[in-house]
């Protein structure tokens, strides 16, 4: 089976299968674009440190069945492995997100997302805010506007 | 009982794509200096013939009718329900008004991936016409309080503005801007046909769009609309005076689509005025300037089309930060600030002093924690995770930001929604003894729906809904509630959704299966029967069904029980006429049985297209049920799942088991050396399934049928396969009729994995609690196994 290499932003280089490496349809398509090639793919976007827990996660989900079924995606719950993998501060976690989205990896990019849909799911604006450490630029006023425009849907 | 206010927009023109031409003699503008001319279009490069194509016939209209657009506004294209209750629709639509319907131009596309095209064209404002009093800006009945957005968007000229914002903020590929060419001297191509004089494009003046003066309207929200030459600062400029400009700069905005729909203005909703300020300051000057949008990273990787944004600008002058889709993103508020770290920033290049709020992202963000380093992208597909109407509006108060994200409707195009509300109200005032749920007003709220996913709802209230949304593609029904008394359900009425795909019913409940005719066909079964079989017939193009949870009452009438015939046997040394007669009597019950079991069933063989198919009890098939409904539509099936094969013999026919006994007797081998006909059906089913990637038994009996049906599949299409038998846990137990629920079978261990060959010749006689088989063609299970181990 041969390899790939990636190249992170920080350039570091990855060998990794190309099995695992295709997980992402990104350098699916650029590796299908390019043909045989030993050089190694520049990744810009990324960075060695989530290279690596991205590589780790596609490793683990090599042989995973590829669904395109939406409705089969849209399960919420999160597989054991993936929770533990997604156990990061939230910089990684971000940067994971981040990094699913640009090298288009759909699983990661649904688990990741949906971490963090978790994470505000249930909460308060307040809460929400320490937890992501936002900034609430609202005036007052503006606050106030919008909690009335949100009555229709508060959980009372 | 839906929610107070609405939603979000209930789309009117739901089912076809409505062109609006509208022209309102109360808009009018200014031209003092003639005729300006703006046109905003968006072109995708593989235009959507779903989409609105909009007519640019009205370029030339008479001045009083300054506005030709098209809209077309797509239903959500999903909903979720979830609870017992039906309905709402989240829809992001225009509210019909009461006025002449000055439908604002947006459109989205009915696919999320699909590139919407998108093309708006806005006349040219007649030299007699006003700006000021243009609007006649009296809001909407609801405007006061709308929760969301796109309230009264008609009522704003700056529609066009705001698809700007949109289709920068969204797909902000390729931006180009341009004078009319006289201003050039070359002739654009587009089909700007006007100049601008001289003097409309004159700086330093303010225009003041949409503020209706009228003292006796409520107060109005504005939207800053910041001519892209004017300087972000004076966007607050109020304006209260008419000094009324026509806009000075006519520009053609022209973006490839991304993925996302472009289409739908995110945030124009509280739009209630607008102001058009090309700034009073003085701009340092500069002819014939380039300038260019600088695109931030990540918006879109894949943009091949570089940015740009050509501005040649003839005599107008340039100036400013201008960060324009961001202004509407401030719809509701009266500063502007700015926010979007993704979002194209217009730099002119010879700028002397930029205002200083815009010249630099606010500090906040600069430095920032981490989640600021998400895109808007990855905020939305976050987003989707989150898809009830709560939290989503609690996510829209966390930040200005994440207002503007939130708040797009692509986000909320699929929403769960619950009821708690009503049942909120319900347990609020619980006296209710009466109740009146009626249908709603108008069902073509529906007409665009394609994905419902409701669960644990009433099979009665599942069927009044499907006739309203007769276009579903997608229905999922997870824990359908039945009624007590009366656990009898059909799927007879689901074949009225012809254009589904998809169908999923998991009953909560085991309920009884009954076919068509199972009511009526007491006494001439066999007439009916052809008839009725025709009439109802699934969609053909679904190729994905499962019914799981349910019995067939069949299976505890059956007559074919071996402990009968062998009670039979012994007789039949005695007195062989009254066994006979007996015999015959089984075998007349037994075909009624069965004609039933196939009527009901016989739907499944019209369904050539279907590749996954899960059944939740199969206890009660004959083997003509599985020669005549099943076996003809798995021919293409990837998935299989089956639940409840007891195999015991009972569902053997009596005619052949007689055969059978009988060459048994003959050949003067035991009966058991001949299989029985039903499990030669089983195995004539399974041996045919070419395509199968993955078969899961529940509750399944290890036959004769399975292991020889398998066999000969094997053979024939060299697959191999891979079993893992999962360990029956509490939560499976719990579910033991539930085949569909195969996420949770990630939660369970693998207990056993075999690839041999000889697996089920090996297991015969085994009860599979739960086994899943994977097929793979040729040596791919190799690499599997030992991943495995």
């Amino acid at each position: 089976m041969s390899n790939v290499r990636l190249l992170s932003s920080d350039n570091e280089e990855f060998v990794v299968q190309k099995e695992v490496a295709e997980r992402s349809v990104l350098i699916k398509n650029m590796l299908e674009d390019v043909g045989e090639t030993d050089s190694a793919i520049p990744l810009p976007n990324v960075t060695a440190k989530v290279l690596k827990k991205v590589i780790e996660w596609c490793d683990h989900h090599s042989s995973d069945p590829v669904t395109t079924d939406e409705t089969e995606r849209r399960t919420t719950d999160i597989d054991e492995w993936d929770q533990k993998f997604m156990e990061v501060d939230q910089e990684t976690l971000f940067d994971i997100i981040l990094a699913a989205n640009y090298l288009d990896i759909k699983p990661l990019l649904d688990v990741g997302c949906k971490t963090v849909a978790n994470m505000i799911k249930g909460k308060t604006a307040e809460e929400i805010r320490k937890i992501f450490n936002i900034v609430n630029d609202f005036t007052p006023e503006e606050e106030a506007q919008i909690r009335k425009e949100n009555e229709w849907a508060e959980d009372r | 009982m839906p929610p107070r206010k609405p939603l979000k927009r209930i789309e009117e023109n739901t089912d076809e794509f409505t062109t609006i031409h509208y022209s309102s003699p109360k808009i009018k503008r200014s031209t003092r200096c003639g005729n300006g001319q703006q046109s905003l279009q968006t072109s995708s490069p593989k235009p959507n013939p779903k989409t609105m194509t909009n007519n640019t016939s009205a370029k030339q209209q008479p001045s009083p009718q300054p506005i030709t657009r098209t809209s077309r506004w797509s239903q959500p294209k999903r909903t979720t329900l979830s609870s017992k209750e039906v309905i709402t629709t989240i829809g992001l639509s225009p509210r019909k008004s009461e006025k002449p319907p000055l439908q604002t131009p947006l459109q989205s596309s009915p696919e999320p991936l699909e590139l919407p095209y998108f093309f708006l064209t806005e006349q040219p404002p007649s030299p007699e016409s006003e700006w000021s009093r243009s609007y006649d800006l009296e809001p909407g009945p609801t405007s006061e309080s709308q929760p969301c957005m796109l309230e009264n968007i008609d009522h704003v000229q700056s529609m066009q503005i705001s698809m700007g914002t949109s289709i920068m903020d969204q797909t902000p590929h390729l931006l180009k801007r341009q004078l009319p060419k006289s201003h050039r001297q070359t002739r654009p191509t587009t089909d700007i046909t006007e100049d601008l004089p001289s003097s409309s494009s004159r700086l330093g003046r303010k225009s003041t769009l949409a503020r209706n003066r009228s003292t006796s309207l409520p107060p109005l929200k504005r939207v800053h609309y910041c001519e892209p030459h004017s300087p972000p600062s004076q966007l607050d400029i109020d304006d209260q005076q008419p000094r009324l400009q026509p806009l000075t700069t006519p520009f053609i905005l022209e973006t490839t689509s991304s993925r996302r729909d472009a289409s739908s203005p995110p945030r124009t909703t509280s739009l209630q005025s607008y102001t058009h300020s090309p700034s009073t300051i003085p701009m340092p000057s500069s002819s014939n300037t380039h300038q260019e949008f600088h695109q931030p990273q990540l918006i879109d990787e894949h943009s091949t089309i570089p940015d740009t944004l050509i501005d040649h600008s003839g005599d107008t002058q340039q100036t400013g930060n201008i960060v324009w889709p961001n202004i509407l993103y401030q719809s509701w508020t009266r500063r502007l600030a700015l926010h979007g770290l993704f979002l194209p920033i217009y730099q002119p290049p010879d700028l002397d002093k930029p205002p200083p709020d815009l010249a630099k992202p606010p500090p906040d963000l600069a430095k920032s924690p981490p989640i600021y380093n998400l895109n808007d992208d990855c905020l939305i597909e976050i987003l989707k995770w989150c898809a009830t109407t709560q939290t989503l509006c609690v996510v829209s108060s966390v930040c200005k930001h994440w207002r503007n994200v939130a708040l797009l409707p692509y986000v909320w195009r699929t929403i769960d929604y619950t009821w708690s509300k009503l049942i909120q109200q319900l347990e609020s005032t619980s006296e209710v003894d009466t109740m009146r749920l009626t249908e709603p007003p108008d069902t073509s709220i529906f007409i665009n729906l394609r994905t419902l996913q409701l669960s644990n709802m009433h099979y009665k209230d599942i069927l009044d809904l499907i006739a309203w949304t007769k276009h579903l593609n997608e229905l999922d029904c997870n824990g359908i509630l039945s009624h007590t008394s009366n656990d009898v359900v059909m799927i007879t009425p689901f074949s009225n959704l012809r254009k589904l795909h998809v169908l999923k019913l998991h009953f909560a409940t085991t309920c009884e299966l009954i076919g068509p005719t199972s009511l009526t066909s007491d006494n001439s079964t066999g007439n009916i029967k052809h008839s009725t079989t025709d009439r109802w017939r699934f969609s053909p193009n679904l190729h994905t069904l499962n019914i799981t949870n349910i019995y067939d009452i069949e299976e505890f009438l059956t007559s074919g029980n071996s402990a009968s015939r062998s009670a039979l046997l012994n007789q039949q040394q005695r007195q062989a006429i009254v066994v006979e007669e007996r015999m015959n009597e089984m075998m007349e019950t037994w075909n009624l049985m069965e004609n039933t079991l196939v009527i009901k069933y016989r739907v499944l063989s019209t369904l050539r297209n279907l590749t996954n198919l899960s059944l939740g009890k199969c206890t009660g098939y004959t083997a003509r049920i599985w020669r005549e409904c099943i076996a003809p539509c798995s021919k293409n099936l990837k998935q299989l799942s089956l639940c409840g094969w007891i195999g015991d013999g009972n569902r053997e026919a009596p005619l052949a088991w007689k055969e059978r006994y009988d060459m048994a007797t003959m050949t003067d081998k035991p009966v058991n050396f001949y299989m029985e006909d039903v499990e030669k059906a089983l195995a004539e089913m399974f041996a045919g399934l070419y395509h199968l990637q993955s078969l899961n038994l529940v509750d399944f009996k290890c036959t004769t049928g399975l292991a020889h049906g398998m066999d000969r599949l094997v053979e024939a299409t060299g697959k191999s396969f891979l079993c893992n038998n999962i360990q029956p846990t509490m939560n499976n137990l719990i579910n033991k009729n539930r085949v569909r629920d195969s996420s949770l079978d990630t939660l369970k261990e693998r207990c056993a994995v075999s690839s041999s060959l000889a697996y089920f010749r090996d297991s015969l006689g085994c009860h599979f609690a739960n086994t899943k088989i994977e097929l793979y063609d040729g040596s791919s299970v190799v690499r599997k196994k030992n991943k495995i181990s």
